[in-house]
């Protein structure tokens, strides 16, 4: 395929447009051969992937919210970076039609057709989607940093950059292996209307009307909503961090360093900070019905509440140091107005066909810090059990049930979550429990910039690895918690379960793929010590 | 009337008399025949009636058809009802196609006076049905797809394909018969096409679907208001009030008589509509949405429109799971009204020929409805073949020698052990038959099931499994259901003020499993509310000066912690429990779920977890059935089986009855164990008939009965308890045990009886240390004191030793 010459930052329509007829004219004047056209893109995805990704012009694409959005002209190339909020109906769409005997695409673009042609209806789907919920500013400037403004003019505005959410059309069955909640950087053409037009149906008779009333696209008008027609994408995780340059050399030291800041800013806890770094690598590998292998959620009790009603020094401090370490998180402080005032888990309104956002539709991965000694007593209204009923289902199963009115549909998830209570929370099980002991105040995090970089980079490539169990050390295993559990009836397939997962976290924490006899005893010392804790506070 | 939009004057149309291709799907046809063909060109007709347009779609059907005379194409006029103009020697065919209309109309002729099901039937099918029809002056009647495939395949294909052309040739041909049949015949029926060999995934609707025949299952989320539509328009003049005949609507436009008709009046401009007598037809937009099982993880559900037309309108309400078949069409969106260029985007929607309401993924209890080919809505959901084949294997399954194992093995694998309680789960989802008497009395077939137990046994997750297959299960926490929460509750509606009985959740899993996790933590007054269902079925409610009683033929499943949440092995089984004798007397089988130390359990959920973070888990699941085969499995035999008690069987349950009620008879024992009274012995025949049903055997045999006892036994520990004072030996708890771990206890059971016969004389006695040692050394089989002790325990409630402190003695 020979890359047409025109330019592909500034005019992608010329380029699709030159695909598509040279692609036509291959296709013979033979009316049916149209209907393969339908079928594939032409090449323009490989044109495009060459360009923007082997040629590395990707950097000099704009980002969708790094322009004034009046400044955007419609039909030119840019990208944006966000979650999948809800996922529309196919869209059916007059793909090409015949202008003088010449076919003519309307791919990858919104405007009108001339009425009384012959015409070709393909089918694209539409995603709205909006900037990434929980999404921590220094995450934010990475993806920023390295995208070039294109021209003096729009510099010169000066503006603020916000997040603006946007529509994405997804052409040639592209959204297959998208999902709800997924986070992708798209790549395509903007598209807007220049004003806001009144859309009927071709005939206005009120069933027509009725048959629009709940149409999607309709709600959300490219004039309001800049629509990008998709012509590539990448589908990134919550995770990772765009640039990792070469492997960290002393994983050892950044363990420690890190384990460090997080010992002061639990106030000196270093057990606390031992389990909060597994905390922070844990993530859902697994699911074996109904259980999610691998989630550890933590609870630190013995905090105190903040000062008349504010977060608490604790969950702020660890919130802090969490929000500039990990790509996405979130301080949720619960209180019961909060809780009783509206419902965290997304549902469907069946009037606009949309689905309604809530607290808990965040991208797997994005980290949970809640706040329980915000909690007053005080009765909870049915939102409020729901609420909590979601946020158990988040903690025990890593499910969150999505309304759909007539049927609860569950969606897995995967976000950490850390409970910051006074005493032991009942409400959220989670599946550690360690008493902090402070020996001071707990303090914000203080690091230079090269170490939390140096950490980022360490959590994000030791959460992704793999891990496994050689035989030998398997046997060494069973025969270890066999051995406790006829030492302690107590000790259950919860505790087997923390145990296992403490090992394998403790083992990608010092950068080890397989399990050593060292690491799980040094998982059965911190359980030993946390255990100890445990007796203290409730003798 | 050759209106520019119309596709038939479409410039670009092929010649079509010699160039009819081979494949009817023809790019030029799609291209074209998308286009909206009924867009009211802005100025094209001065005097069409502007309220009037609308889609055409069945509920007036006029098709288009071609003509074809010296290869010219020119249009014929819209076919009046069943009166089709005959051109004699031209052929008129589907435009676009090379399908010739008398053709078809031959072939529909030929398949409805000559199907028949069945060889031996008299007359045909279709005849018969019309002959309902007229009979009951009906507007439509049924076609099974099915049957026009099995006669003639090219008609099938060509209904299909063409279903704008082809279905109004259903509807003339039916009217033609309808006519012989009875000759002052004068309504239209519709022919109503359903059950399509392929039902389309609603994800899988794309662009080549457009104006074909589809057939989708989902479940209906909105219904719009009726929207009235005209039909036939009347027009009086107002100046001399002469009115003209009735004018058809064509579709969606009436041509608006511009001069009175009357010719002593002629004036021009004057007709009016009179819309009271207009006549007008019902239509409606409904939504339908994808069922939950049908979404791909992670995916949002997708949607379609519907729209309905006359019959049809209210047929499905919103939550209705329906099957519909109709064709699918896209209707173009215009860039503000009246203006010429279109926007690039279709709406689409299907046009409803016929809906099923189905219901196949809940099992329905008494048979399903009978098939009635007639009724608009029910039919059965397969084909019988398909039906036939799965009746099969389900019936092969139940074959198997180890269907019971299997079966337990699959309920809820990924909980370890507790294989007993499963088995139990198995009985209450198996159910047994509910028998009425001719006398009125009615007695419950179905098993209610306690759950009590330490927490963090597994309960809730064995409830949750549960819910998944059982029938209309419901699942509530006992915690936060109100006694209103269980039942049913009275509320006005906000818009019509009216007074509504809201179902609670034990109406809701009428004829299915009513979960109730936290039964302990339920308020005293909800749980009163079960006594009512659980004996007579039944939930009765007064509020509001309504007094209804609602059916609630339902099993319960409740778990619950003991009272002091964790189990005292100190007190008695009774004192754990805390719950009132009344209540605990209707449940069935009380399991107590207590952990007990077990070396080779232990290793065994060790490694099992091990394998879980370390393995691939899948391998482990192999030998169990999925989800849909067990519940395909359970509610075959629900519907069909029906076992009987055999005379041995019936023996056999006497002698074990009367067996429990004289282990309850020690002195001062009535209120430390639960005693055996008349409600266990219909237990033990329920839990029986469950037994026979999971083989699919007719009668109850032996063996049913002997595993109902043991079932019995083992769910309250029975065989553990110290029945004089109510406590449990807690090394005597068999809950848990696997199957092969019980083998080897009856082996050690029966060699120690063995061993004890030889050794000692009846009525002498030696301590148990010593009978160890002895056996020990002479017994050539693997046994700790404990499995001693055991084995002991069961051979004094057999009646044959006696312990007393250390020493054993044969009685």
């Amino acid at each position: 395929m020979v890359a047409p010459a025109v330019d592909l930052l500034r005019n992608p329509l010329g380029a699709v447009r030159g695909l598509f007829s040279i692609a036509a004219m291959v296709a013979s004047p033979a009316p049916a051969a149209t209907l393969e056209l339908s079928g594939g893109d032409w090449g323009i995805k490989g044109v495009f992937d060459k360009f923007l990704y082997e040629e590395g012009a990707i950097a000099q694409v704009p980002h969708i919210d790094d322009l004034a959005h009046d400044s955007i002209p419609s039909g030119s190339l840019v990208r944006f970076r966000g979650m999948i909020q809800d996922m529309f109906d196919v869209e059916y769409y007059v793909g090409a039609y015949k202008d003088c005997n010449t076919w003519q695409t309307n791919k990858y673009t919104d405007s009108p057709v001339p009425q009384d042609t012959e015409q070709q209806i393909w089918d694209r789907r539409l995603f709205y989607c909006v900037p990434i919920p929980g999404e921590n500013q220094w995450m934010k400037n990475t993806w920023h940093s390295n995208a070039v403004q294109p021209d003096a003019t729009s510099q010169s505005l000066k503006r603020k950059r916000e997040d603006i959410p946007a529509t994405v059309e997804i052409y040639d069955g592209n959204d297959a292996d998208l999902k709800l909640n997924d986070i992708a950087e798209f790549v395509g053409i903007v598209w807007k209307e220049s004003e806001l037009v009144s859309i009927s149906a071709s005939d206005s008779s009120a069933l027509a009307e009725s048959l629009m009333e709940d149409d999607t696209s309709l709600q959300l008008p490219s004039s309001t909503v800049p629509r990008l027609h998709c012509i590539t994408m990448r589908k990134l995780s919550a995770y990772s961090i765009p640039s990792q340059p070469g492997a960290l050399a002393d994983i050892c030291s950044v363990r420690e360093s890190l384990v460090c800041t997080l010992q002061s800013v639990l106030g000196e806890d270093r057990l606390a900070a031992e389990y909060l770094l597994l905390h922070l690598l844990s993530k859902v590998y697994s699911r074996v019905e109904p259980l999610a292998v691998g989630k550890f959620s933590l609870n630190f009790s013995g905090c105190q509440a903040g000062a008349d009603g504010s977060v608490s020094l604790v969950a702020s401090a660890v919130g802090h140091a969490i929000s500039v370490l990990l790509p996405c998180s979130q301080v949720v402080p619960l209180s019961l107005e909060d809780l009783n005032s509206c419902l965290i888990a997304p549902r469907k309104d069946y009037a606009t066909n949309r689905l309604v956002t809530g607290g808990l539709q965040l991208a797997s991965g994005t980290h949970l810090t809640l706040d329980e000694t915000a909690l007053n007593t005080g009765r909870l209204n049915e939102t409020g059990v729901k609420n909590l009923q979601s946020l158990k289902s988040v903690m025990e199963s890593q499910k969150v049930d999505y309304d759909f009115q007539y049927y609860q549909m569950e969606m897995p998830t995967d976000l950490p979550v850390l409970v910051v209570s006074c005493g032991k929370s009942r409400i959220l099980p989670a599946d550690a429990l360690v008493p902090l002991r402070c020996s001071a105040e707990a303090a914000r995090i203080h690091a230079e910039a090269s170490d939390l970089s140096k950490w980022r980079i360490y959590l994000s490539s030791a959460r992704e690895a793999d891990h496994v169990i050689e035989p030998s050390m398997q046997k060494i295993v069973e025969e270890d918690l066999v051995a406790a559990r006829q030492k302690d009836r107590t000790v259950g397939s919860e505790t087997f379960h923390r145990w296992l997962t403490m090992a394998r976290l403790l083992s990608l924490s010092y950068g080890e793929r397989s399990l050593t006899r060292e690491r799980w005893e040094m998982m059965k010392e911190l359980e030993m010590r946390c255990a100890a804790r445990l007796r203290e506070t409730t003798t | 009337m050759a209106e520019p939009s119309s596709p038939l004057v479409f410039p670009e149309s092929p010649g079509l008399s010699d160039r009819v291709p081979a494949t009817p799907v023809s790019a030029a046809r799609n291209g074209s025949a998308r286009r909206p063909r009924q867009s009211p060109s802005a100025g094209s007709s001065g005097h069409s009636t502007p309220i009037l347009p609308g889609t055409p779609g069945f509920g007036n059907r006029t098709p288009n058809y071609f003509k074809f005379t010296g290869g010219r194409a020119r249009e014929a006029e819209p076919q009046a009802e069943g009166a089709p103009v005959e051109d004699p020697g031209s052929k008129t065919y589907v435009w676009g196609t090379n399908i010739s209309i008398d053709d078809t109309r031959e072939a529909m002729h030929l398949f409805f006076e000559r199907f028949r099901e069945s060889p031996e039937a008299v007359e045909a099918k279709y005849i018969q049905l019309l002959d309902q029809v007229i009979e009951l002056e009906g507007r439509s009647l049924n076609i099974d797809a099915q049957n026009i495939f099995a006669y003639n395949e090219e008609l099938y294909s060509q209904v299909v394909r063409y279903p704008l052309e082809v279905i109004p040739l259903f509807d003339m041909v039916v009217g033609d018969i309808a006519r012989e049949r009875r000759p002052d015949w004068n309504n239209h029926i519709q022919a109503r096409i359903f059950n399509l060999k392929l039902s389309t995934n609603l994800r899988d609707l794309n662009p080549s679907d457009i104006e074909k025949l589809v057939s989708v299952k989902g479940m209906i989320i909105r219904c719009s208001s009726v929207i009235p539509e005209i039909k036939e328009a009347f027009f009086q003049c107002l100046m001399c009030g002469h009115f003209p005949e009735v004018t058809p609507v064509d579709r969606g436009r009436v041509n608006e008589p511009s001069k009175c008709a009357n010719p002593a009046c002629s004036a021009v401009n004057s007709m009016t509509m009179i819309h009271n007598r207009c006549t007008f037809t019902d239509k409606q937009i409904v939504r339908l949405q994808e069922t939950p099982d049908a979404i791909p993880e992670g995916e949002t559900p997708h949607t379609v429109s519907l729209l309905m037309h006359d019959k049809l309108v209210d047929a499905a309400k919103p939550g209705d799971r329906v099957e519909v078949t109709g064709v699918f069409r896209a209707m173009a969106v215009r860039v503000g009204p009246n203006q010429r260029t279109l926007k690039s985007l279709y709406k689409t929607y299907i046009d409803c020929l016929h809906v099923k309401k189905a219901d196949k993924s809940r099992m329905q209890m008494h048979g399903g409805v009978e098939f009635d080919n007639n009724e608009i809505f029910l039919e059965t959901d397969t084909s019988p073949a398909v039906y036939e084949a799965k009746i099969n294997k389900l019936k092969e399954l139940s074959k198997l020698p180890d269907i019971y194992q299997k079966l337990t093995r699959s309920l809820a694998p990924s909980i370890w052990e507790l294989e007993d309680i499963k088995k139990g789960l198995l009985c209450q989802l198996f159910g047994g038959s509910t028998k009425k008497l001719s006398s009125g009395a009615s007695f419950r077939g179905d098993i209610n099931v306690l759950l009590v137990g330490d927490p963090g046994t597994s309960k809730s997750q064995l409830l949750q499994y549960v819910h998944k297959i059982a029938p209309r299960g419901i699942y509530t926490s006992g915690r936060g259901s109100s006694a209103v929460g269980l039942t049913a509750y009275v509320t006005k509606d906000p818009e019509t003020r009216e007074t509504v009985l809201e179902s609670g959740a034990l109406v809701l899993s009428d004829q299915g499993i009513c979960c109730i996790d936290e039964f302990d933590k339920m308020s005293e007054n909800a749980r009163s509310m079960l006594h009512e269902v659980m004996e007579q079925q039944t939930v009765s409610v007064a509020k509001a000066g309504i007094i209804a009683t609602l059916n609630a033929r339902t099993s319960v499943l409740a778990c619950a912690n003991p009272s002091g949440s964790r189990y005292n092995a100190r007190l008695s089984v009774i004192d754990n429990i805390q719950l009132p004798p009344t209540l605990l007397s209707r449940f069935d089988l009380i399991y107590l779920v207590l952990d007990k130390p077990d070396e080779q359990t232990d290793r065994r959920l060790a490694r099992h977890l091990v394998a879980l973070h370390y393995e691939d888990p899948e391998v482990e699941l192999l030998e169990a059935l999925d989800l849909p085969t067990i519940a395909a499995y359970i509610t075959y035999a629900r519907q069909r089986i029906h076992p009987k008690l055999s005379n041995e069987a019936a023996e056999r349950l006497i002698e074990g009855y009367v067996n429990m009620r004289r282990r309850g008879n020690f002195p001062g024992s009535r209120k430390k164990v639960i005693t055996a009274t008349p409600r266990q012995l219909e237990s033990l025949i329920r839990i029986s008939e469950a037994l026979a049903r999971m083989r699919f055997s007719e009668t109850v045999d032996e063996c049913d009965t002997v595993e109902a006892l043991r079932l019995l036994d083992v769910a309250l520990q029975q065989s553990a308890t110290d029945h004089s004072t109510g406590i449990i030996d807690m090394d005597l708890i068999t809950t848990g045990v696997s199957a092969s771990e019980r083998t080897r206890r009856e082996n050690v059971v029966s060699s120690v009886k063995v061993f004890i016969m030889d050794r000692i004389q009846a009525g002498a006695s030696l301590r148990i240390t010593e009978l160890f040692e002895d056996i020990r050394a002479n017994v050539n089989q693997e046994m700790s004191l404990q499995d001693l002790k055991t084995a002991l325990n069961t051979l004094m409630t057999e009646g044959f030793v006696s312990v007393l402190g250390d020493n054993v003695a044969r009685s």
